[in-house]
C-alpha cells in the first residue's frame, strides 16, 4: 500500500454533448476516458492517457488533459467516419440515457500501437485501466500483458459478449461492469452470480459490479465473501462518466486503505462527480471528501440494494390509467421503474378496465383484485396527473394499511391538505422519487 | 434561420463563465455546503430525546448538526433524530470547516411522529 503510482488510462475519448431545454445551452464537454481523466485530476493524482478518437480534436483534448493532470497524452489509434459525438438526452439515468451515438455504423478504427508499446516495455506505469468502447480489445489487451502493470478492464456498454476478453492470457486485475450493460443485461439475462463464476475463473482476480442507485458489490477470488457498500443518494445533475470516475477513484484509494474503506471512498468520489459538470466544483468535492477519515466515512450510511433483490418488489402504480387516456407519463414512469428491475404493478392493466355499465359482479371482482395487488405491494406510487379520484383513494387507503405511499405529482397540482400531507413522499421530481424508491425499499431489504 | 450552439470546450478549470445560461466554465459558483436545507428526520422515535421525553420537541426550537457516526440533529445535546442519507454530504463540509444549525419548522404525532427541521450554515 502506499506505492508511488503511475496510471494509464486506455480507451476512447469522444464528445458528450447533453441536450437540456431551451432556456440553457446545451452541455458539451469531453467525455469517454475523459471522465476518469477528470476523477484523477480531482483527486490530484497525476496520470498517463493513451487515447482514441477522430482527428477533429486532437489539439482541443490533448491541451484539455494536460491541463487537468495528465503528465503524457498519446495518441493511439485514429477514428474515421464518426465524429465520437453522443447526444444524451437524459443525463440523470432515471431511466435509460437515451444515448445517440452519432454515426456509429460509420466507425472504423486504426491503432498505431507504437508509443504505448514503447511506454510498456519500459514499464512505465503501474497500472493501466482500459475502457472498453467500440474499438476492438485483442490488440490493446494483448500488449498491454505484455508489461508488469495491474491491468483493469471496464466493459462499459459497448462489449456484448464476454469472449471478447478471450486474448486475455494471464488473468488480469479487476473487471469492472454495470447493471446497464449489455453483458450483464442481455447475455447473462441478469444472472449475477453466472457472470461472476466465468468472470472469476477466466478473466479476473476481482470483479466490481456497480448498481447504479443501488450500491456497488466487489466479488474476490481470494474470499467466497462478498464485499457490498451503499450507493451515496443524492439528488444528482448526471450520471455521465460516474462509474469511470468509480472505477479509478477505487485504484486510488485501494492503494491506501482496505478494499471496503476503498469503495466507500469512491462512491462518495462518483456522487460527487454526478452533482456537477463543473471541474472546480468537483475538485472541491474530492477535497472535502478526503477529509473524513476512514472511520467515519464507513460509518455514513448508503444505499444498498442489489439487482436481483429488487425482481418480484411489487410497486403499485396508482393512476389514471385509462386506455382512453394519454398514458405517456405513466408508461415512462414504468419504463424507469423497469430499468431498474423493480416490479411496477398496474391495476388496470393486469385486472382490466371496468368500463361503463359493468355489471356488480364484474365491479366487485375487479375491486377484489386491485386490493389484492396493493396487500401484495411494498409500495405505491401514485402519478398525480389529475384529480382522479380512484388514485386519490387508493393513496389514503394504503396509508391506512401503513403501506408507504410515494406521490409523483409532475405538474405540482396537489394542494388539498390530506394529499400533501398524508403521503411519505410527495415531489414533482421523477429522479428525486426514484432515488427514495432505493432508499425505501434498501431498509426493507435490510430489515 | 441562424444557428446557434456551443461554440468550444470550455469546461476548464479556473476559466470564467463565457455565458449567462450558466452552463459552462470552470465553476458554478455555487457552494452545495453553502445551501440551506430543509429534512424530515429519521429515526426520531429511537432517539434520544424521545426516550427522555416521551414527546417530541415543539416547532421553532434551536437545533444543531453534529457529525457522530451520521448526521445527528440534537436538541440542546439530545438527539432527535439523523438527516437522511441524501444530506450525507454535509459530513464532508463539517470536517472541511462548516458548522450548522436551524429550527425545527414542523412536529406531527400522527400518522407517524416525524420531525422536520431547516438547516443552515452558521
Amino acid at each position: 500500500m502506499n506505492e508511488k503510482l503511475n496510471i494509464c488510462i486506455v480507451g476512447e475519448v469522444c464528445v458528450d454533448l447533453t441536450l437540456t431545454d431551451s432556456s440553457k445551452e446545451n452541455k458539451l464537454r469531453f467525455g469517454g476516458i475523459v471522465h476518469a481523466a477528470r476523477a484523477l485530476w480531482g483527486l490530484n493524482i497525476p496520470y498517463s492517457m493513451c487515447y482514441m478518437g477522430p482527428d477533429y480534436f486532437t489539439n482541443d483534448v490533448e491541451k484539455f488533459v494536460l491541463s487537468h493532470g495528465a503528465n503524457v497524452v498519446e495518441k493511439i489509434g485514429n477514428i474515421v467516419g464518426s465524429p465520437n459525438l453522443i447526444l444524451i438526452e437524459e443525463p440523470k439515468e432515471i431511466g435509460a440515457q437515451g444515448y445517440d451515438f452519432i454515426l456509429r455504423d460509420e466507425y472504423e478504427i486504426t491503432f498505431d500501437l507504437s508509443a504505448l508499446s514503447n511506454r510498456l516495455s519500459k514499464n512505465e506505469f503501474t497500472d493501466i485501466v482500459i475502457f472498453a468502447g467500440r474499438f476492438p480489445l485483442e490488440p490493446i489487451i494483448g500488449i498491454c500483458q505484455q508489461s508488469h502493470a495491474r491491468i483493469y478492464i471496464d466493459l462499459g456498454n459497448s462489449i456484448r459478449n464476454l469472449k471478447e476478453l478471450s486474448s486475455i492470457t494471464t488473468k488480469i486485475d479487476t473487471i469492472f461492469l454495470s447493471t446497464s450493460s449489455e453483458i450483464f443485461l442481455k447475455e447473462y439475462k441478469g444472472a449475477i452470480n453466472v457472470l461472476n463464476k466465468d468472470i472469476l475463473e477466466n478473466y479476473a482476480k476481482e470483479f466490481l459490479f456497480k448498481e447504479n442507485r443501488g450500491g456497488t458489490r466487489l466479488f474476490t477470488n481470494d474470499t467466497s465473501s462478498v464485499i457490498a457498500i451503499g450507493a451515496q443518494s443524492r439528488s444528482i445533475v448526471h450520471s455521465v462518466g460516474v462509474g469511470d470516475c468509480f472505477d479509478v477513484a477505487y485504484l486510488v484509494f485501494r492503494n491506501q486503505f482496505d478494499k471496503r474503506v476503498a469503495l466507500t471512498y469512491a462512491s462518495w468520489i462518483a456522487s460527487e462527480y454526478a452533482v456537477t459538470t463543473f471541474p472546480d466544483d468537483f475538485r472541491r468535492g474530492c477535497n472535502r471528501v478526503r477529509k473524513l477519515s476512514p472511520e467515519e466515512i464507513i460509518s455514513l450510511p448508503g444505499v444498498n440494494l442489489p439487482w436481483e433483490d429488487r425482481s418480484g418488489r411489487n410497486i403499485y402504480i396508482a393512476a389514471p390509467d385509462f386506455d382512453y387516456k394519454d398514458r405517456s407519463l405513466i408508461n415512462k414512469v414504468v419504463d424507469c421503474l423497469q430499468y431498474h428491475n423493480f416490479t411496477p404493478r398496474l391495476p388496470i392493466r393486469e385486472n382490466g378496465q371496468m368500463g361503463l355499465g359493468a355489471s356488480e359482479d364484474r365491479k366487485e371482482t375487479l375491486f377484489e383484485a386491485d386490493l389484492s395487488l396493493i396487500s401484495d405491494s411494498e409500495l405505491i406510487l401514485a402519478i398525480h396527473i389529475e384529480n382522479d379520484p380512484g388514485t386519490l383513494i387508493e393513496i389514503g387507503l394504503a396509508k391506512a394499511m401503513k403501506i408507504p405511499v410515494f406521490v409523483y405529482d409532475p405538474y405540482k397540482l396537489a394542494e388539498n391538505l390530506m394529499l400533501t400531507q398524508l403521503p411519505n413522499i410527495i415531489s414533482s421530481d421523477l429522479d428525486f422519487i426514484i432515488s427514495k424508491i432505493f432508499e425505501q425499499l434498501s431498509k426493507v431489504h435490510h430489515e | 434561420m441562424g444557428s446557434s450552439g456551443t461554440g468550444k470546450f470550455s469546461d476548464y478549470s479556473k476559466s470564467t463563465q463565457a455565458n449567462t445560461s450558466g452552463g459552462n466554465g470552470g465553476s458554478s459558483g455555487e457552494d452545495p455546503c453553502a445551501a440551506e436545507v430543509d429534512a424530515v428526520l429519521e429515526e426520531v422515535e429511537r432517539s434520544q430525546y424521545y426516550k427522555l421525553h416521551n414527546s417530541l420537541p415543539s416547532v421553532g426550537i434551536h437545533v444543531g448538526v453534529m457529525l457522530k457516526e451520521r448526521l445527528a440533529v440534537e436538541v440542546n445535546g439530545e438527539l432527535i433524530g439523523y438527516l437522511p442519507t441524501e444530506y450525507n454530504y454535509l459530513a464532508s463540509c463539517i470536517k472541511s470547516g462548516s458548522t450548522y444549525s436551524g429550527v425545527i419548522t414542523s412536529v406531527a404525532n400522527h400518522p407517524v411522529f416525524r420531525i422536520q427541521v431547516h438547516i443552515a450554515r452558521t
